[in-house]
């Protein structure tokens, strides 16, 4: 292609007036890093969870199974261990032989203190807290369907928790109520990590 | 401040230094994401996305060339990410024609020629004012795009061409 006169376009195109966006962009901008400080401070905040043991147990079965090398076994340490073995068993026996009023058998129903299951507890309602801030300062997460959804149900669940806290102010330490503040809790917890997961 | 202070500033998210960084830029970006998107609102939301990126890349930034530079190259991706070009709009295009002449003459009226920039179809007006205005080069249009250096300069000669057809009836109306 043949251009003439391509200064005059050069000259023309320096002059090309800018334009100044609106003031708004800033604070929206100021905003948004704002949200992202609150969430950076957060996450070390957030609570660790220890996974069901079923996780563990299906990964052992997907794992190649290594071959037993064979080795020398030396004989003494066994030994060893089945002399003591032998001892403490007959130990134990002579002990029940001599004191049969001692064995007996008690059957209790496991409860969970309230007092214990409020202290673990404080550390995930630091997580919630940090989520209901993180909504009040708008990030967007906030606004997306399945968060709000989700959001929603915990903050009904966080309702009935209260209630049920109330209601085991009047009755002590009631097994059922405790298991259902319990039950409660782990709903809220799974809440949560889906919740984190969106973030 | 100067601009290793603002750098500095701004990887330590001192919110004063990245304040001064876009009121530094802000104009110039703004100006260059409406160029591309045609569009005010979707140059609004360039802005912000693009500062928000530079803010968390900061640090990234090794001087290799100069800190507006490098924050156009950002708004620029941003910008082309943010418009839903034509699945044609920056097809290779023949060069058949590569022996017509385009004159500018010797006087472009700015608001003519704005106008005309923005009537542009969407990949030769990208194409244009990255070359043209923002003085990017083939090499650095064909990264930022995503085509090859062939169909930018084919791009940008059928947008000289076409900006030259709609400039001719305003400059003599």
């Amino acid at each position: 292609m043949n251009e003439l006169n391509n200064n005059t376009l050069q000259a023309a195109v320096s002059r090309l007036p800018v334009y100044a966006p609106p003031a708004d962009i800033w604070d929206d901008i100021e905003l948004a890093l704002d949200a992202e400080a609150i969430v950076e401070k957060a996450i070390p905040q957030l609570p660790t969870y220890t996974p069901p043991d079923a996780i563990w147990e299906s990964i052992a079965e997907q794992l190649p199974v290594t071959p037993t090398v064979a080795r020398r076994v030396r004989l003494w340490p066994r030994l060893a261990a089945a002399a003591v073995l032998t001892a403490v068993v007959f130990g134990t026996w002579w002990l029940l032989q001599t004191n049969p009023a001692a064995e007996q058998i008690v059957v209790t129903q496991e409860t969970i203190d309230v007092l214990v299951l409020a202290t673990v507890q404080e550390n995930e309602d630091d997580a919630f807290a940090w989520i209901d801030q993180l909504c009040a300062s708008r990030a967007p997460v906030c606004e997306q369907p399945e968060f709000r959804s989700l959001k929603s149900e915990l903050d009904e669940l966080t309702a009935a928790k209260q209630r049920l806290y109330a209601a085991l102010g009047q009755y002590g330490d009631d097994p059922e109520l405790t298991n259902q503040l319990v039950q409660i809790e782990v709903t809220r917890t799974q809440l949560l990590q889906e919740m984190m997961q969106l973030i | 401040m100067t601009e290793r202070e603002l750098i500095t500033g701004c990887i330590a998210k001192q919110r004063l230094a990245q304040h001064a960084l876009y009121e530094q830029y802000k104009s110039a970006m703004y100006t260059l994401s409406w160029r591309i998107t045609n569009d005010w609102g979707l140059a609004a939301e360039v802005l912000q996305d693009a500062f928000l990126q530079v803010f968390h890349h900061i640090g990234d930034f090794q001087g290799k060339s100069t800190l507006g530079a490098w924050i156009k190259t950002i708004v620029v991706r941003t910008a082309i990410r943010k418009v839903k070009y034509k699945a044609a709009a920056f097809e290779a295009l023949d060069s058949q024609n590569d022996r017509e002449t385009v004159d500018w003459g010797t006087d472009l009226d700015l608001e003519y020629l704005e106008q005309a920039i923005q009537a542009l179809p969407e990949g030769f007006r990208a194409v244009f004012v990255l070359a043209e205005v923002e003085g990017f080069s083939h090499k650095e249009i064909s990264a930022a795009l995503g085509i090859s250096e062939g169909t930018s300069k084919s791009q940008l000669f059928y947008a000289k061409k076409r900006l030259r057809e709609q400039l001719g009836p305003m400059m003599h109306q």
